[in-house]
Parts: C-alpha cells; structure tokens; sequence
C-alpha cells in the first residue's frame, strides 16, 4: 500500500515553548483510506490536521504529503491548491457571493476559464444536492446545506486528500448524518483521502482507521476494518 | 465569475463604510476638477478678450503691467493708434477705453467703443438680439443678461454718472464676462474726464505677417511705453493669479492623496481585520499571497476609482450650479481632459498608496491564526 501522509517525529509549540501542540508524532495514511482523528479539545488534532494541509509548518521533523515535503514550507500554496479540499467546522463561505460563486474560489489559482470554473462549480453543487440553489446567497441556507457548499468547494481542484476538521460540529444530528454520508459517499465514488478530526466517538467510528491524540502524541490506532 | 467580478462586489459589501470613504476621496476629486474647470474658464475668456475680433495681440499701456490691472487704471494717448499703424505688417488697429463707472445705482464696467471704427461685431463672441448697434454719442447697447437685470428693454434710458443714454440695442455673448454695458467712447472718456485717453489698443496684422516680428519690434520702439500682449501669460498678475491657483490646485491633489490615503489605509485595513476568517480560507484553499495583495489592492482602487467618478460628476454639477445660481457670475466654467487626468491620477495613486499596505498585510496573515479568528 501507498501512504499518502508520511509524518516523522512532528513536533509544534506555541507561545514560546509553553504550549507543546504536537509532541513527536509519527504518522503513515494509506492513499484512499478513510482515517479519523479523535482526541479531547485542545489536544493536537486541529495542529495535526494543519500540518498536513500545510497551513502551518512543525517545529521539528518531516512532513510529506502526495509527494510533496511540506518541512522545508515552500510552495506549500501549490500543494494546498491541488492536492488537498479543506472543510471546517463552521462552513467559512463568502456571504456576499453566491452559493456557486463560492464553490468557484479556488479555481482561480487553476487555469480554468471562467465558464469551466461555473461548470465545474455547478456540478459539484449537483454532487452534493443543491444544484438548485447555486444563485443565492448562503446566508439563505440552512446549517447543513451550507456544509454542502463546503464540500463541494473541498472538491474544487480535484484533491487527492480531503482534510475536515469537526465537519459536523455545530450541526444537530440528523443532519450530521446527512453531510458525513455525504462526505464518506464522496470518499468512495471519488477513491479520495478522507481524514477527519473530531471529538465524538460515534462519528469517529465511521472511519476505517481511529488516530486518538492526546498531549500531541498520538495515544493509539484502531483499525476497524 | 471572474477575478475581476470579485474585486468589484468585495468594496460594497460594507455599504456605509464604503459610501464614507467615496465621499471622502470624491471631495478631494470634485474640489481638483472645479478649481480646474474655474481656471481653464478664466485663461480662456481673458485670452477671448484680449484677441477680441480675431486681434492678433494686444497693446496696454506699460505701467499697467506694473501695477498690475490687466486693463482699466493706466491709459494711452489716442495718438498711439497712429503711431502702431505706421508699423509694418500691421492692418488695423483699434482702441477701446474701459472704465468702471456708476451704472444705475451700482458700480460696474463699462466698455467704451468707437462706432465708426469699431470690431466687425460678427467676428465677436457676441451678436445683437434686438435693436442694433450704436452709431452715435449718448447711445449704449447692453447684453441681454444685464437687460434683464435691470428690467430694461430697447428705447429705455440708461443712467450713467448723471446723465441719461439711450439703450439701442440688446446683445447676447456665449461668455458671460462679456454681458454689460458698451458705450460711445467719446462718452465714457467725457464722464470719466479722460478725454483722448484708450485703455487697450487691438492690434490686427496683415495677413501672412509674422506676430512676432511685429510685437518685437513694437517692443523694441516703444518699449517703455508700451506693452505687447500675446498671451495672458505676458501679462505678469494673470500669470501669477494662474500659477497661484494652479498651485493651489496641486496643493488640493496632495492634501487629498494625504487624507485621501490615510482614510483609505484605515477603510481597507477595518475591511481585512473583518475578512480575516474569510483571507484564512482563501489560504486553506490554495490562493497564493500575490492574488491576495491583488485582490484588496484591486479593491482599494475600486474605492478610489468610484470616488473620482462621483467626485468629477460633483465637482462639475457643484461649479455649473454655482454660476447658475450667480455666485460665481461673469464666466464660464470650462472642463478640459486634463483636468480629469489630474483627478483621476490622484484617485489612483491615493488608491495604491492606501490599499499597499493593508494587501501587505492581508497576504501575510498566517492562515491557522486566521482561521482560529473568531
Ligand atoms: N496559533 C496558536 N497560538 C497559540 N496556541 C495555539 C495555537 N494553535 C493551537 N494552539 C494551542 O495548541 C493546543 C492544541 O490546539 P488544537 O490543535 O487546536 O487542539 P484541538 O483541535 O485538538 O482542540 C491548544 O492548547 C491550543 O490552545
Ligand atoms: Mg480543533
């Protein structure tokens, strides 16, 4: 099996050493997988998640993701624009723009025209079920739907690894239900990575694969399947 | 939707914020653009006057430079009419005598003309709507502007000093400066005791003679008596008026880019403090830091570009309703390109100055802090 996240020895401190965010993690995330990542509140996963999509990089060893090393922090927008879909907590989206316009964002670092990034963007809405509200704007949606624009957006440049940190967390549970079968649909119909943070077992279970992180070293793994 | 799109709906999104700064910067503009169209306006009616008829140049008497007054206070001898004509390459020659004299019950100007040797009044800026032009003493013709403020028609008298004359003709002219009162020269030189005496000589060369050869040689002999005006320029307090407003003006643009791009700096940095969830997913989603800059640079020139649209359109409504309204009477406001140049140059570069900094600042946001921002 192929990893797609080769993780050494990370380590991440804030506030001049007295926060040890990440604390030496050693990590492999076979391509394909679905892994989630569970942990108390304040201990590590949102850094972890992070590191991986190279929004931030580690104080000491080696981050490599797709094939790119994401230690020496160079070209790291490259790499966030092709290979990784970011999907968090609270949806994030533009309130000015709407709901295709938003799924459009980040295709502007693409070469794709203008009339390929409407296309794409509104197909992806029809992935995710809300072809009909491309026009309006996402102050208009509901909770649920919003994380669906999200989504759609994650998938925007084709990413090789989707990284979703607590998707579900300020949805109700039916409807949790609903955007994590939509998630772990979308991981099977596109063969893409899904690694996704969150502090609810029952969600974690989901994956194939349990990280549970505690102080910033990863306390064990559990293979479900 | 494009880049471009994006740019263009982000600045409006805070509708008070950016109605605030377009207001601020767009007073700046419209203050540029109506110091411009006022300016323009005068340069272009004193130098009207001073080749009124299609005159060649002008001839004042050389302490009037000196003191400054472009006409009126130092007089001539009528003789000098003589004397100019019998210079080579001159055509015609022609005196008028100006004075500020009471005109009813106000003080005004009034310009003294010779019937018999007089302009080709349609090669003026200026043609008779009723009655015709004067041919003898005690007669005057008045424009149209004044006719209606002083409730006269043609075959009224018009009191001038003490005495009565005649109103026989009403004219129009497209510059308003030009709407008063013309009298017989004789007449006017009597009521201000300066008999013989001209005011300004217009000087008409023979076709294909060469102007400057003309007024250097007028110079050359009469040059202590003398003055050759050829353009407002020569004349050295419009000159200095002009350049003083002129520097005014640049003054104004740079107290704008000042304001302007404080008030600009200010607008764009409250606009990314609020986006900063918003620049963090931008980051997460792969945008490089330089379309970032572009981006809230693009937006700050928006802001600006807005602010000279509405400012020039103000600016020119602003000076057009103020001579509509009479404060600023007697001329007529003229807006060149240059003048919108000016405006738009400034709204640019106050755009660019003040959106530098806060792009800077957006580009280099660190994306996980930006996203932990609540
Ligand atoms: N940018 C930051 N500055 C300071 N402290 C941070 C920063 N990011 C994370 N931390 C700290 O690092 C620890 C781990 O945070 P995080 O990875 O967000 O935890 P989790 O996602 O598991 O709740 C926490 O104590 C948090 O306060
Ligand atoms: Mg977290």
């Amino acid at each position: 099996m192929v990893a797609i996240v080769k993780i050494k020895n990370l380590k991440k401190s804030y506030e001049k050493g007295n926060i040890k965010a990440l604390n030496g993690i050693n990590l492999e995330i076979e391509k394909g997988d679905f892994v989630s990542i569970i942990g108390q509140s304040g201990s590590g996963k949102s850094t972890l998640l992070n590191m991986i999509g190279a929004l931030d990089t580690g104080d000491e060893g080696t981050v490599e993701v797709a094939g790119y090393d994401l230690t020496d922090g160079k070209n790291l927008d490259v790499f966030r624009s092709k290979e990784v879909g970011f999907i968090f907590q609270l949806h994030n989206l533009i309130p000015n723009l709407s709901v295709c316009e938003n799924v459009e964002i980040p295709m502007f670092e693409t070469k794709a025209s203008g009339k390929e990034r409407t296309d794409r963007a509104l197909s992806l809405l029809n992935l995710v079920g809300l072809k009909e509200k491309a026009k309006i704007k996402p102050t208009k949606l509901s909770g649920g739907e919003r994380q669906r624009v999200a989504i759609a957006r994650a998938l925007a440049n084709k990413p090789s690894i989707i990284l979703a940190d607590e998707p579900t967390g300020s949805l109700d549970s039916k409807t949790s239900g609903d955007v994590l079968k939509l998630l772990i649909d979308l991981h099977e119909k596109e063969n893409v990575t899904l690694i996704m943070v969150t502090h609810d077992l029952n969600v974690a279970k989901l994956a194939n694969k349990q990280i549970e992180v505690l102080d910033g070293q990863i306390l064990g793994t559990d293979s479900q399947k | 939707m494009s880049f471009l799109t994006l740019i263009f709906k982000n600045p409006f999104r805070n509708k008070a914020r950016a109605f605030l700064a377009v207001i601020g910067i767009g007073i700046g503009i419209a203050t540029i653009v109506a110091l411009g169209g006022i300016t323009t306006g005068l340069t272009q009616s004193l130098d009207n006057t001073l080749h009124e008829g299609g005159a060649d140049f002008t001839v004042l008497s050389k302490k009037e430079d000196s003191q400054g007054t472009p006409y009126g206070t130092e007089t001539l001898d009528e003789d000098w009419l003589n004397k100019l004509k019998e210079i080579p390459g001159i055509k015609r020659v022609e005196g008028i005598y100006i004075a500020t004299v009471p005109v009813e019950d106000k003080f005004g100007m009034v310009i003294g003309i010779d019937p018999n040797n007089t302009f080709d009044i349609s090669s003026m800026d200026v043609s008779l709507t009723s009655g015709q032009f004067i041919k003898n003493e005690h007669e005057v013709v008045i424009g149209k502007l004044k006719a209606k403020d002083l409730n006269k028609k043609v075959g009224d008298n018009l009191t001038i000093d003490d005495s009565e004359f005649k109103i026989v003709g009403i004219y129009e002219s497209g510059d308003p400066s030009q709407d008063g009162v013309m009298a017989h020269m004789k007449d006017l030189q009597k009521i201000s005791d300066e008999e013989g005496k001209i005011s300004m000589i217009y000087v008409f060369a023979d076709s294909g003679a060469d102007v400057d050869t003309i007024t250097k040689s007028i110079d050359n002999k009469y040059g202590d008596d003398l003055n050759t005006i050829t353009s407002i320029n020569d004349i050295k307090m419009v000159a200095d008026a002009l350049n003083m407003v002129n520097g005014a003006s640049w003054g104004i643009s740079l107290l704008a880019i000042v304001i302007g791009g404080i008030g600009i700096i200010n607008t764009m940095i409250m606009s990314v403090y609020e986006r900063t969830r918003e620049i963090g997913v931008l980051k997460a989603v792969g945008w490089k830091k330089k379309r970032i800059l572009s981006m809230i640079l693009g937006e700050s020139l928006v802001l600006t570009v807005t602010s000279a649209i509405v400012g020039s359109i103000f600016g020119v409504i602003a000076i057009e309703l103020a001579v509509a309204l009479g404060i600023l009477s007697g001329m007529t406001p003229v807006f060149t390109m240059g003048t919108f140049i000016q405006g738009f140059a400034v709204a640019i570069i106050v755009g660019l100055i003040g959106g530098l900094y806060p792009a800077w600042r957006a580009s280099r946001l660190p994306a996980t802090e930006s996203l932990r921002y609540e």
